[in-house]
C-alpha cells in the first residue's frame, strides 16, 4: 500500500528527467563521483520541482524570493536524499567523504540545466506549459491499483 | 573553477527537451514501460540491465518525495550529515541562485 502510494506520486516529469540525467552519466556529462543509480532518480525530481517553479515564476505566480527558497528546498531535500541512499549501499568512510565533498558541484549542474530548459526550450520557444502532458502519470497508476 | 561545473548544462537540456518529446509524441499507456524502453534506447543498456536501472531509478524518485515531506531533512539525518557538508552545501547553493537569478 505504501509502494502504491509512493508510485502515484511519481510524475511523468520525473521520468523523463531521471532518463536524461542517466543519459547524462553516461555520456560523461555529470561528474562520476561515484554515485549509486538510485541518486539519478533523485536528481531527476529535484528537476522536476526546478521545471516545476521557474515555470510558475515565468507565470508570475511566485516571487522572486519564493524560488530562491524552493531552489534551496530542493538542493538540501536532494542531497539528504543521495547521501542516506549513498549510506545504505557504500561502506566505506572515505568514499562516502568524497561523495558527500563532490555531491554539490553535481547538485549545480543539474539544477542550472533544469533551469535552463525552462527558460530556453519552454519560455523562449513560447510552447505550451507542462502542467497538462506531464501529471497523467498519477492517473495511470491509480487506474493500474484500482 | 565556478564555471566548470555549468559547463554540461545546455548539453544536458538538449537531453531532456528531445526525450520530454519522445514522451509527448508517444503519448504512452504506460510510462513505466516507456521508461524501461528509454533507458534502453537512450543509455545503451540490454533489457536485463534497464529493469534493474528503471528499479533503481524510482526508487531514488520516490525516496526524494519522501525526504520532502519533513520540515528539516538535515536535522533528522545529522548523524551522516555534517556542519560543513551543510556549509559547503549552502555556499554551492548561493552561487547557484545567484547565476540562476541572472539568467531570469
Amino acid at each position: 500500500m505504501e509502494k502504491e502510494r509512493e508510485l502515484e506520486e511519481i510524475r511523468e516529469s520525473d521520468l523523463v528527467n531521471s532518463v536524461a540525467y542517466y543519459k547524462a552519466k553516461k555520456a560523461g556529462l555529470i561528474q562520476d563521483i561515484g554515485l549509486p543509480d538510485t541518486a539519478f532518480g533523485t536528481l531527476g525530481a529535484m528537476a522536476s520541482d526546478i521545471q516545476e517553479n521557474m515555470i510558475n515564476y515565468a507565470r508570475g505566480e511566485i516571487t522572486k524570493n519564493d524560488l530562491e527558497e524552493n531552489i534551496d528546498r530542493t538542493v538540501v531535500t536532494g542531497f539528504t536524499a543521495i547521501v542516506v541512499k549513498a549510506y545504505e549501499v557504500v561502506v566505506e568512510k572515505p568514499v562516502l567523504s568524497s561523495i558527500k565533498s563532490k555531491l554539490p558541484p553535481v547538485l549545480s549542474n543539474v539544477v542550472d540545466s533544469a533551469a535552463k530548459f525552462v527558460k530556453e526550450k519552454i519560455i523562449q520557444k513560447g510552447a505550451e506549459l507542462i502542467e497538462k502532458a506531464w501529471n497523467g502519470v498519477k492517473s495511470f497508476f491509480k487506474k493500474l491499483f484500482a | 573553477m565556478g564555471e566548470n561545473r555549468f559547463v554540461f548544462s545546455s548539453a544536458i537540456s538538449d537531453f531532456i527537451e528531445e526525450i520530454k518529446k519522445e514522451f509527448e509524441e508517444t503519448q504512452p499507456e504506460d510510462p513505466i514501460q516507456w521508461f524501461k524502453d528509454a533507458l534502453k534506447r537512450h543509455c545503451m543498456i540490454n533489457e536485463e540491465e534497464a529493469e534493474k536501472v528503471a528499479g533503481e531509478l524510482l526508487e531514488g524518485i520516490c525516496y526524494y518525495r519522501k525526504i520532502k515531506e519533513l520540515a528539516n531533512p538535515l536535522e533528522e539525518f545529522k548523524d551522516k550529515i555534517t556542519e560543513e557538508d551543510i556549509k559547503a552545501l549552502k555556499d554551492e547553493t548561493e552561487l547557484l541562485k545567484a547565476r540562476i537569478s541572472e539568467e531570469v
